[in-house]
């Protein structure tokens, strides 16, 4: 399953994107500060309803995908087996050695596997719902500079260009009698240096044109450029940044502090 | 080189004299040229041949400049030289200056110049480098860091110029050829330059979407007193509108004056002449008993919610040559991608030499039809022009050596045996990939807008080439915006609009039918009015 942006009018996507990423950041920064499996599933959870009150349950599919499952199931099975330390659960013989899952060894793989859920969700939330050129220009009105925003913008620009460019070589390959579908390296091989001429000589004709095209309009040629994209800060969007930067400086300063935030390995 | 003051003593030449009588405001006194050039001889980096040889040349304000000239004889260069890219983006040894408002432009900072001359190149795709037409549009204003109202006011005026305003708010990717070729002009038109060049603004577009551009830059011919200069093939369409025309061969200016005398001129020059037009035939029906090659019944194809073809039937016998023609996005390539296999079909049948291309592999179609696609850097996959023409044989495992030698004599590219085909002249490359499907001996050969970028001696060449394989008994199914070459050599005339088939007749009977649909972009030029 491929996450990209999906047009829609949820309250998601009404966000800020800058306000969006703030809590993106915030999510991930408090997952790796607060190391239980209950913070975890609750992050967890509240990611989930996140994605179903705003609705873009759409997302929630990655959970179902086979790279998901697989990544998480190995997360736990390696953390259980590997982690030392903690109350012995259960003892595997084998012939050389013995297996031992512990509670903190069998805690820290589910906490990585949460983990690792949480942030595959919120980072899809974000993208499924965020335009990305919007994202490149409220960087830019917020001090990224703007040679640097634009290169984002052409990589933008130009990525469905070059898949479409790839779609008829590989099609005029075809039609040439290369069939790249037969597995084996000097099939690869051949597949890879027949596909990457035509690709790299129409990226650089293209790379010609665009310099002349942007130069041509003055670009870069003034330390400051104007911007006629609306970056709007609702009250909502502002409410979203506060209280994720507030969540990550409570959990903080609690750590400084030493306040407990987890009770053992599962709370 | 030569520098202003140098300029300045120049004696009047006859571009001085023409300079007086174009002086439409009727004083006594010369214009002064927007644009001058003296002497201006160019080479790109590592090439010994000089793109442009020793150009002198005034361009006024207000006037209505065609270039014209082969494929290769420096046109776009001249057009880059105006507009500062040379030498400010791109690189080579320069003799001679070209001068603006009396400035070298080798003086001038290139945003300077934005202000000033502005260049729409030929591919619009290419120059984009926003997502929205907005923003696209907006871009040089807000580069030249005007007040965002300005910035505003810019764009909105420059998308009402080309009859574009309501195409505020989309997404490039989401316009039509016509429509991106605007909002290119649109885009340059929102700095406001006193020189506006288009180089070959319409080579990609379909003929309906071409007279949109036409209109449009007729429009802001009328409205405005902006110095246009535009580098084209066909100048059908410009011959009304242009105060003059200029020839150019081997990077030289050899023809320079009033377009009707110098378009006379010009296709004396032209070499090799096109080929006389195939007369007109009735239409031959399949059943008459010729062998069919092509059996398409009932064909639709969709990508994801969007229906590209529908209900698409079509029968061709060994020995035609079809045209097939219609708007950008009409499903003209599709068709033929659905022919080989490339795109499987929603439903319907498609028969390839009596194979069911519906279940067949790609290779096996492969084997009886050549694909000829529309960009000639697509499809070159070799080091040399000889393994370039063998390469579909090598794949195949036939011994194509023989067969690739004896075409390579044929199309007559056997002086670049060893060469690199990127090093082939467009024209070249265009007749290498029609060489390159061939050694295998297809029955059908498939083109996807072979006449592309070619100047009218290659489009000749190439109609001779397809006028041979025909006569060899070849299916030849053809897709072009060239209307007169599709109404001149082609046995049918396919219509394509919106996924359908509306006219599919012999040339005479295809006019009448187009003409009773009033779909008049789609006639040969004469028939147009």
């Amino acid at each position: 399953m491929i996450i990209s942006y999906a047009k829609g009018d949820s309250l998601l996507h009404r966000l800020n994107p800058l306000a969006k990423l703030t809590a993106v950041f915030a999510a991930c920064t408090l997952l790796f500060l607060m190391g239980s499996v209950l913070s975890s599933l609750a992050t967890l959870t509240a990611v989930v309803a996140v994605a179903f009150l705003t609705g873009n349950q759409r997302v929630l599919q990655v959970m179902r995908t086979k790279f998901a499952g697989f990544l998480g199931l190995w997360l736990i099975l390696a953390n259980a087996i590997f982690t030392p330390g903690g109350k012995v659960l259960l003892t595997i013989p084998l012939y050389f050695f013995h297996i031992t899952i512990t509670d903190l060894g069998l805690a820290t793989g589910i906490i990585m596997a949460v983990r690792f859920l949480a942030i595959f969700l919120v980072s899809a939330l974000f993208v499924s719902t965020t335009e990305p050129a919007a994202l490149v220009y409220s960087l830019m009105r917020r001090g990224l500079p703007y040679r640097y925003g634009f290169m984002l913008v052409v990589m933008l620009r130009f990525a469905p260009v070059f898949e479409r460019e790839m779609k008829t070589v590989s099609n005029a390959q075809k039609m040439r009698g290369l069939e790249i579908d037969k597995h084996g390296v000097k099939k690869l091989y051949r597949s890879l240096r027949f596909t990457l001429v035509p690709l790299i000589v129409s990226a650089l004709s293209k790379v010609e044109s665009l310099v002349m095209s942007m130069e041509g309009r003055a670009f870069g040629y003034r330390p400051v450029r104007t911007f006629t994209f609306e970056d709007r800060y609702e009250p909502r969007d502002k409410a979203l940044i506060f209280v994720s930067l507030a969540a990550i400086i409570l959990v903080l300063a609690g750590k400084a502090i030493g306040w407990q935030w987890s009770h053992g390995p599962m709370f | 080189m030569l520098d202003c003051e140098s300029l300045a003593c120049l004696p009047e030449s006859p571009l001085d004299k023409m300079a007086t009588e174009l002086n439409v405001s009727g004083e006594s006194a010369p214009a002064r040229p927007v644009i001058s050039i003296r002497n201006l001889s160019f080479a790109f980096n590592g090439e010994a041949n000089r793109a442009l040889r020793n150009i002198s040349l005034d361009i006024f304000p207000g006037e209505f400049v065609v270039i014209a000239g082969p494929s290769g004889c420096g046109k776009s260069t001249l057009s880059m030289a105006m507009a500062g890219h040379i030498p400010h983006v791109v690189e080579g040894r320069a003799w001679g200056g070209v001068f603006l408002d009396g400035t070298d432009t080798r003086q001038l900072d290139l945003s300077d110049m934005a202000a000033k001359v502005s260049l729409c190149q030929q591919d619009p795709e290419g120059q984009f480098c926003t997502l929205t037409v907005d923003d696209e549009v907006s871009f040089g204003p807000e580069n030249l860091a005007l007040p965002a109202e300005e910035v505003v006011r810019r764009r909105d005026a420059s998308l009402a110029a080309v009859d574009c305003l309501h195409l505020k708010g989309r997404e490039i990717l989401q316009l039509s050829g016509g429509e991106q070729q605007r909002v290119a002009i649109a885009s340059m038109l929102a700095m406001e330059p006193e020189v506006l060049i288009l180089d070959e603004p319409t080579s990609s577009l379909g003929p309906d979407a071409a007279l949109e551009v036409w209109s449009a830059i007729e429009k802001l011919r009328s409205a405005s007193a902006m110095t246009i200069v535009v580098i084209e093939h066909k100048l059908n369409c410009l011959l009304a509108l242009a105060d003059r025309l200029i020839i150019m061969n081997g990077g030289e200016v050899v023809l320079d004056g009033p377009p009707e005398q110098i378009h006379a001129q010009y296709q004396l020059m032209l070499q090799p002449r096109p080929p006389a037009p195939v007369p007109w035939q009735p239409r031959r029906m399949p059943e008459a008993g010729g062998r069919e090659t092509i059996h398409v019944r009932d064909l639709y194809f969709s990508y994801g919610e969007k229906q590209i073809l529908r209900g698409i039937s079509l029968r061709a016998e060994a020995g035609e040559f079809i045209g097939i023609v219609g708007s950008n996005g009409s499903g003209k390539t599709t068709f033929l991608s659905c022919l080989t296999g490339l795109n499987r079909s929603s439903s319907g049948e498609v028969e390839v030499e009596g194979i069911d291309v519906t279940r067949a592999k790609v290779s096996t179609i492969a084997r009886k039809a050549g694909f000829v696609f529309q960009s000639p850097n697509h499809q070159l996959f070799e080091s040399t022009v000889v393994a370039e023409v063998a390469f579909a044989c090598k794949n195949f495992g036939i011994d194509g050596e023989a067969a690739a030698r004896r075409l390579m004599e044929e199309y007559g590219i056997t002086r670049y045996f060893q060469c690199h085909p990127l090093k082939l002249s467009h024209g070249e490359k265009r007749r290498l990939n029609l060489c390159s499907v061939l050694p295998h001996d297809p029955a059908i050969l498939l083109l996807d807008e072979p006449f592309i970028g070619q100047d009218a001696a290659n489009t000749a060449r190439i109609i001779e080439d397809l006028l041979r394989l025909k006569r060899a008994g070849k299916t030849v199914v053809m897709v072009s915006h060239d209307m007169d070459t599709v109404f001149d050599y082609c046995d049918r005339v396919v219509l394509f609009d919106e996924g359908r088939i509306l006219v599919d007749e012999a040339p005479a009977q295809a006019i009448e039918a187009i003409r009773a649909l009033g779909k008049r972009a789609f006639l040969p030029g004469e028939r147009r009015a």
